[in-house]
């Protein structure tokens, strides 16, 4: 098992060595961080009409104070948080069904590959927005856990497509008949001998699975579907939207959250061409 | 198993694949009706021989539990192998190993070139300990003519194609099998290194008292290594025997053809005469009668409806073909 | 006594690789007549595709021809401009690359792939075209109604056979084929030799054949050359060679093939292929030769003239000093 730890560190090595992965997760942690910092520097869940409202930026409101008498400093960090949150747990859920789906349909085949691959493509064609739009308006609010799951269940399809392909060709790969001559189970082959080959993948669907969690997760809340009671960058946008903002030219309230945004975007962008770079080495700089 | 028990035999072994095709379903027929025998009181050496499309990979895959067949049986010490591997399948890949084609591809690039001989050893329990298990690894390392410092720790597109198969017959060789597999081991090696790959099989014969199956096209390296031969025509048997005597005597008209055109590597014995074309694609459709009987040139009749049956013209030499039965 | 046809005096052709220049072709000088069946024979990274690729300028980026004399019919291809080449190609000269029969369109039907062919070099009415494919297919020994086909339909020699027609639609002087037969059954190798045996009389034309196996070589070539590592080891009649081999290398080739008939032992060598990178010194083959001298380790072998038209680079016959 030694070695695979050795690959593990040179795996490490070669993802910090890539510019682009390390730009990209270096912007991403100190997002986080920024997001996290609420815990450190002592500053609580802004609530409803905990502080005057309609406020300018100033020394004490560094963001100027919202519509519904909230610290805008205090909502912008929480709002971080809570992206993040649902991106990585949609992201995260995503890909472990999509590799799960991939897995068993790729290797099995024969008529457990159809019925996942028909489960897979029913899927992929309900249509999500309307979908959503629907839940919401019967359901009204959205919990943030509910709202993850949602996104989850409708972003592990690409990852369960791509991963299926890649291990249908994996399997017919000579060194996997070695495997069976060597003793491995169906089991042991997926986990040691085609799994590694695939991290490429599972790591860049997983990226694209958060990225579009994130995004979706903002789109929804801007035309205003997401949880009220909470926090997040759409809910920020949303609420400038509602209350005229740009208009007003009350800016405190729309550019931070889209800049925000922008670099949480930039940040897994950038994280998705490294992986890219390094798992296809035609693609480094020659 | 007593003395006369063979190693291997293979009975009426068939394999067909389904082409796509939901209504109408359609069949590749890859193996058709396949029978011989590995003998066990000594260690031999049997070539499947034959082109592309005549079913010898198809079996070896059969053979290898790889694929399973559509009919027939595959016995291995009187023991059928399908329910061996249901049940014991360990007990199999123990007796029973094989080394493929492409040297590269055996081996799974993430890993370095040394756990393709840890695993076996691991799984087949090989070994107790950690000096155990370096000192088998240098033992059949050592068998192939490789050094371990060669080997371990490298990945395998830093080895040369003659050394990574050593490597891969290397690992067939740790749990002393009875019989190996070889498909086509070295066609996709340099010319200048087959020669030390071929005689490594010849010297692990004698060494590791084992028999091997060798799967090829090049009859040349099955003339210089088999002790027996089965010939192959688009999955059926056309030819069997003494390797020997079925090469330099040949009487199939199929098998005739092929050992007339195997170019000889001495200017002053070239080919004379000029041969006929090879027709378009065979149509599945047509096998009811002899195999081969849309070019053959002695076709007859009775070719086009039967088959013929596997007679033994000399000792140990067996034809399929209706024009010495007459 | 006839011009050569195609005349190559040190060519050199490398590849500029991120972690350095590639040899690939080290200093080859080789001439081929008027009719004759030229073979060049080496294993994988000898650098006998480089050398066919380069000597018909052929060759792309990153690959490029250091410095060389390339004549054909006295013409030096070196000094012409890309119409001057586009002028030789096809017409004068063809080029038969690898895995070539894998290249064919599969959505065309195999008469018009030959038809579009001759017409990207010739200014021909359509139906001189058609009129001439038609010769063409059955010229190589397939029945006429293959132009009607497609390529799926066809087996790989006689895909093989279609690209053979279209290289000579247009009459070259001279053919070059680099493994043409490799992938196929041993009874369609046959034919295929057979059919380039045929065009080279019917054509009047020559043919390079570019092949690892010996046993090719010595069934139709009238010549050889063997190449190691980017440079000539061996040169001469094909006879001669296979008779007396005078390069260790060669003879290794040879003793490597198991000959039906014959019982002797198969010989090999050990090692791996030399890096074209960093070349061993003195004569490549130095570090696998069963020969190997003092000298072989310091200084290179010249390729000699040993006899009429016999040539070797090889310190064990007449050694010479750079």
């Amino acid at each position: 098992m030694s070695y695979i730890k050795v690959r593990f560190r040179n795996a490490i090595k070669t993802l910090m060595g890539n510019k682009k992965f390390f730009a990209g997760l270096t912007m991403l942690v100190l997002i986080s961080f920024v997001g996290y910092s609420a815990y450190i520097f002592q500053i609580p869940f802004p609530k409803f009409g905990s502080v005057p409202p309609f406020r300018k930026p100033s020394r004490q409101f560094l963001l100027g104070t919202d519509g519904l008498g909230r610290d805008l400093f205090a909502v912008l960090l929480y709002s971080i948080q809570t992206s993040l949150y649902i991106g990585f747990t949609a992201g995260i859920i995503g890909t472990a069904i999509g590799i799960l789906v991939g897995f068993v349909g790729g290797y099995k085949g024969g008529l457990t590959d159809h019925v996942l691959r028909s489960i897979t493509d029913i899927f992929l064609v309900i249509p999500l927005w309307p979908l959503l739009i629907l839940i919401s308006a019967s359901v009204r609010s959205l919990s943030i856990p509910v709202m993850a799951s949602l996104l989850a269940a409708f972003s592990w399809q690409g990852s369960a497509r791509a991963i299926r392909s890649q291990v249908m060709s994996l399997k017919e790969r000579e060194f996997v008949n070695i495997a069976r001559l060597s003793g491995l189970g169906t089991f042991e082959i997926l986990f040691k001998e085609i799994l590694p080959n695939m991290i490429p993948y599972v790591a860049s669907g997983f990226v694209m699975s958060v990225t579009g969690a994130i995004l979706t997760e903002a789109a929804l809340e801007i035309i205003g579907l997401g949880p009220p009671g909470a926090t997040s960058i759409g809910l920020m946008l949303y609420w400038s939207q509602q209350f005229a903002a740009t208009v007003k030219g009350w800016w405190w309230w729309l550019v931070p959250p889209i800049i925000v945004l922008i670099l949480i975007f930039i940040a897994l962008f950038l994280i998705l061409l490294g992986l890219d770079e390094i798992s296809n080495p035609r693609l480094r700089k020659a | 198993m007593n003395e006369a028990t063979p190693l291997l035999e293979v009975k009426n072994l068939t394999k067909k694949f389904p082409l796509g095709g939901l209504l109408r379903k359609r069949y590749l027929t890859a193996v058709e009706n396949v029978s011989f025998q590995i003998v066990g009181d000594k260690p031999n050496i049997t070539t499947l021989a034959g082109e592309s499309g005549s079913g010898k990979t198809t079996i070896s895959r059969l053979i290898l539990g790889l694929i399973s067949p559509t009919s027939g049986e595959i016995l291995y010490k009187g023991r059928n192998v399908l329910e061996m591997l249901k049940h014991d399948s360990l007990t199999y890949r123990k007796e029973v190993q094989a080394v493929f084609q492409n040297p590269f591809e055996s081996f799974n690039p993430f890993y370095t070139v040394d756990r393709l001989l840890r695993v076996p050893i691991k799984k087949f329990k090989l070994a107790n300990s950690k000096s155990d298990e370096q000192r088998l690894i240098e033992e059949v390392l050592d068998a192939v003519g490789l050094t371990s410092e060669r080997v371990i720790g490298k990945y395998p597109h830093q080895l040369s194609g003659g050394e990574a198969q050593r490597v891969t017959i290397a690992r067939a060789l740790l749990p002393r099998p009875s019989l190996l597999v070889a498909d086509e081991p070295v066609s996709m090696v340099d010319m200048s290194l087959r020669a030390g790959i071929l005689n490594v099989l010849l010297d692990l014969k004698k060494k590791y008292n084992m028999s091997i199956l060798f799967v090829t096209h090049d009859l040349s390296v099955a003339y210089y290594l088999s002790d027996n031969i089965i010939m192959l025509n688009r999955g059926r048997i056309v030819e069997k025997g003494d390797a020997k005597r079925v090469i330099t005597n040949p009487i199939h008209p199929y098998v005739k053809t092929l050992i007339k055109s195997i170019p000889m590597p001495n200017p002053k014995r070239r080919w004379r005469e000029t041969i006929s074309l090879d027709n378009l694609e065979e149509k599945e459709e047509a096998r009811q009668g002899c195999i081969f009987f849309e070019r053959c040139p002695l076709s007859m009749e009775r070719c086009r409806k039967e088959i013929p049956e596997m007679v033994e013209v000399e000792q140990n030499h067996w034809v399929a073909c209706h024009s010495i039965t007459k | 006594m006839s011009e050569q046809l195609l005349e190559i005096k040190d060519l050199k052709a490398y590849y500029r690789t991120p972690v350095g220049v590639v040899k690939a072709v080290d200093g080859v000088s080789l001439a081929v007549e008027r009719e004759e069946i030229f073979g060049i024979a080496g294993e994988s990274g000898c650098g006998k595709s480089t050398l066919a690729k380069a000597a018909l300028r052929l060759l792309k980026p990153p690959g490029y021809i250091h410095e060389g004399n390339i004549l054909f019919e006295g013409t030096d291809l070196m000094r012409l401009d890309r119409e001057g080449l586009r002028k030789i190609r096809w017409r004068k000269i063809s080029y038969i690359p690898q895995s070539s029969m894998n290249s064919l369109n599969p959505v065309m039907r195999i008469g018009d792939q030959i038809v579009d062919a001759i017409l990207a070099h010739e200014n021909w009415p359509r139906d001189k075209a058609e009129e001439r494919a038609r010769k063409l297919v059955k010229l190589v020994g397939l029945p006429e109604r293959c132009i009607k086909m497609y390529p799926h339909e066809l087996s790989g020699g006689m895909k093989q056979r279609v690209i053979i027609a279209s290289s000579i639609a247009l009459n070259p002087r001279l053919i070059v084929a680099d493994e043409p037969t490799t992938a196929l059954d041993v009874v369609v190798q046959r034919g295929i030799l057979q059919t380039l045996y045929e065009i080279k009389n019917s054509l009047g034309a020559s043919i390079v054949l570019i092949t690892h196996d010996m046993a090719v070589h010595a069934e139709i070539d009238d010549r050889l050359m063997v190449m190691y590592a980017g440079k000539v080891a061996e040169l001469g009649s094909v006879y001669d060679i296979f008779e007396d081999p005078l390069h260790p290398y060669s003879d290794i080739l040879m003793s490597a093939i198991p000959a039906i008939g014959e019982k002797k032992e198969i010989k090999g060598i050990s090692g791996r292929p030399p890096s074209l990178l960093n070349p061993p010194k003195g004569c490549r083959f130095h570090p696998r030769c069963p020969h190997v001298m003092e000298i072989c380790r310091r200084e290179e072998p010249l390729l000699k003239e040993v006899g009429p038209g016999r040539f070797v680079a090889c310190h064990l016959h007449g050694s010479d000093s750079r």
